[in-house]
């Protein structure tokens, strides 16, 4: 990628996000990807293309990072423990937030009342996951509940998903369409964009 | 900053009209009636079950919302171990904690980590809600996907659930789902060989249709003139997910070049849809594939080269898929043209069709069985040997350079 190709697409991702998306990196290289989602967790740069930088809480997460016995709730911690040092977190809601990711099983409908009273507070969670296929190495319980949860919340207000993976979004609908048979596919809520 | 949203559940502008779903869902609930909102892919089942939580528009339908306490719910959230008891037990904390005071019978169901809950107990606090004048409305998306959890897919957990919202008039259901009553009650007899029950049917189906074209117009020409319009429609037909598409990309298209070439984005709102249209395709049996390619053969019928590609019969072959064509006009996959004929509405589906599921078979030498099961049609015994003699016969009429003959076919004799 040129340097002015990564500022059109920069701009296209911070445009996708603002208005309300989330979205699927696929395509180019695994140095490509992961330095985009470098690039934008850099708040300089949300200066130059975000309007109100300070309405996004932002996170990354790398599934190449975590074990092969990953659990739904090593999942959400690691993503979302940064959180709690960032300065535009609202003080109202860093207790519940630090008492649901203490818990020693995490319950997804605590974090989904985070979310929703984040989204009451017009901020919005921002989670970046880099090599989202790693993911299906993990237990399968865990890549049901952990893309379940994903797009349960991201398709609410509170939360968006800035996903980069080396698959595709229908490679991966089809490799866990075993364990979805009913209801909707995991990634049929994602913006899918090519590198 | 571009107002189409696709792929997410719309709201505000973005959320257009269903009123007559609205008021159909509203009036059973005054009633005590519970529904199930069905339909395919991304017709907007989630959108239309998040305007149903905001009560403050009820009173519009003749509903008093002060008698109701919404409780939204998604299957999503339930993990493997998440039992019935969690289910209820949500439910319970959610209605106690937004009326406390309505809901104050389903207090003692909520209390952390009590994890048994007595059924009988809890239909008598739902009785007693219902006797108050009071309604419980619970709210839940996704609930086909109760079928993927060993827990959920019992008759332990839909028996009881048929048994309080009909039995006790303070609790009423709104569910989401893909698969009809019909078919997931289907799928709940397989669980157990002796029940060929119905514990579903208190459930009564709202099916959701595309647009209506009015509704359309009003919607986008704040945002694209009159042209963009025309070709959101082309390519998208009625359906809301491929309008918010094929908006997206023609108002980036106007808000990029002086002179706009609204015909510009065709192969990528394809491309963007691949996922959803494999996704769509899925769902439908063979027979309902089937037809889908019949039809997309017909409307090419005598466009593409009058001599070599000349398929009179399909029309008069479709007549035996006419019940799989009712079907897909129910779940919005056709729609009806002027004529009152049911027809594939959107140009991306059909190009998609055309490219996926035709072109591959084209200028080779065909075995049509071999072909059928190539594309995924299953044959045990739902396409007779004269379906397959006449299937046969036409699609060796088609010509090599289909795919770009095509086309250039389905496009408006103007756009030609």
């Amino acid at each position: 990628m040129s340097a002015r190709v990564e500022e059109s697409l920069l701009s296209r991702l911070y445009q996708d996000l603002y208005s309300g998306h989330n979205v699927f990196l696929t395509g180019g290289s695994i140095q490509q990807r992961a330095q985009l989602l470098q690039q934008l967790l850099d708040p300089n740069i949300h200066k130059r293309f975000l309007p109100e930088p300070e309405q996004f809480l932002w996170v990354y997460i790398d599934c190449a990072r975590l074990p092969a016995n990953t659990s739904l709730t090593l999942f959400w911690k690691s993503a979302l423990h940064p959180t709690l040092e960032q300065q535009n977190l609202p003080r109202s809601l860093k207790p519940f937030l630090q008492a649901t990711l203490n818990s020693s099983f995490l319950d997804l409908f605590d974090l989904e009342t985070y979310f929703l009273k984040l989204s009451d507070e017009q901020r919005v969670q921002v989670l970046l996951v880099d090599n989202l296929e790693m993911l299906l190495k993990w237990p399968k319980e865990t890549i049901s509940s952990t893309l379940s949860s994903l797009r349960s919340f991201s398709s609410r207000a509170g939360l968006r998903a800035i996903i980069s993976s080396s698959k595709g979004i229908e490679t991966l609908n089809q490799q866990t369409a075993l364990l979805n048979q009913y209801g909707s596919p995991f990634f049929n809520i994602y913006l899918e964009r090519r590198l | 900053m571009n107002p189409f949203i696709p792929f997410q559940p719309a709201f505000g502008a973005n959320f257009l009209n269903r009123e007559a779903e609205q008021r159909e869902i509203l009036d059973r609930l005054g009633m005590g009636v519970s529904s199930a909102l069905v339909g395919n892919p991304h017709i907007g089942k989630t959108s239309l079950l998040r305007k149903l939580a905001d009560t403050k528009s009820w009173a519009v339908y003749g509903l008093d919302p002060s008698q109701y306490t919404v409780v939204e719910l998604n299957f999503e959230l339930f993990t493997s171990e998440k039992t019935p008891d969690d289910f209820w037990q949500q439910i319970c904390r959610r209605a106690a904690l937004a009326s406390p005071q309505s809901a104050a019978p389903l207090q003692p169901f909520t209390v952390q980590g009590k994890k048994r809950i007595d059924l009988g107990f809890l239909n008598e606090a739902f009785v007693k809600i219902g006797t108050q004048g009071q309604r419980v409305v619970v709210l839940i998306d996704e609930f086909d996907k109760f079928l993927n959890l060993p827990n959920f897919a019992t008759l332990d957990f839909v028996n009881p659930l048929r048994a309080i919202a009909s039995v006790s008039t303070g609790l009423v259901l709104v569910t989401t789902s893909r698969l009809s009553i019909a078919e997931l009650q289907g799928e709940i007899n397989k669980l157990k060989q002796d029940s060929q029950g119905s514990p579903l049917n208190f459930l009564q189906p709202v099916s959701l249709q595309g647009f209506a074209d009015k509704d359309i117009q009003q919607w986008m020409s704040p945002h694209l003139p009159v042209e963009g319009i025309a070709e959101a429609r082309l390519l998208a037909g009625r359906h809301p997910l491929l309008l918010q598409l094929a908006g997206k990309l023609l108002w980036s298209e106007k808000e990029t070049n002086s002179i706009p070439r609204w015909d510009a984005h065709r192969d990528k709102f394809v491309a963007n849809l691949d996922a959803h249209f494999r996704d769509l395709w899925r769902y439908l049996d063979a027979r309902a594939q089937f037809a889908l390619v019949l039809m997309v053969l017909r409307d090419l019928e005598g466009q593409l080269s009058g001599k070599s590609f000349n398929v009179e019969k399909v029309s008069q072959d479709l007549q035996w898929f006419t019940a799989e064509v009712k079907r897909l006009g129910e779940r919005a996959v056709l729609e009806k043209n002027a004529q009152g004929e049911w027809v594939i509405g959107s140009l991306g589906l059909r190009l998609w069709l055309i490219e996926n599921k035709i072109a591959a078979a084209v200028g080779t030498p065909l075995d049509v069985p071999q072909w059928l099961h190539h594309k995924e049609f299953k044959l045990g015994g739902l396409i007779t040997n004269e379906e397959i003699a006449a299937i046969q016969g036409f699609v060796q009429a088609i010509p090599t350079d289909f795919i770009s003959l095509a086309k250039k076919a389905l496009l408006p004799k103007d756009l030609q």
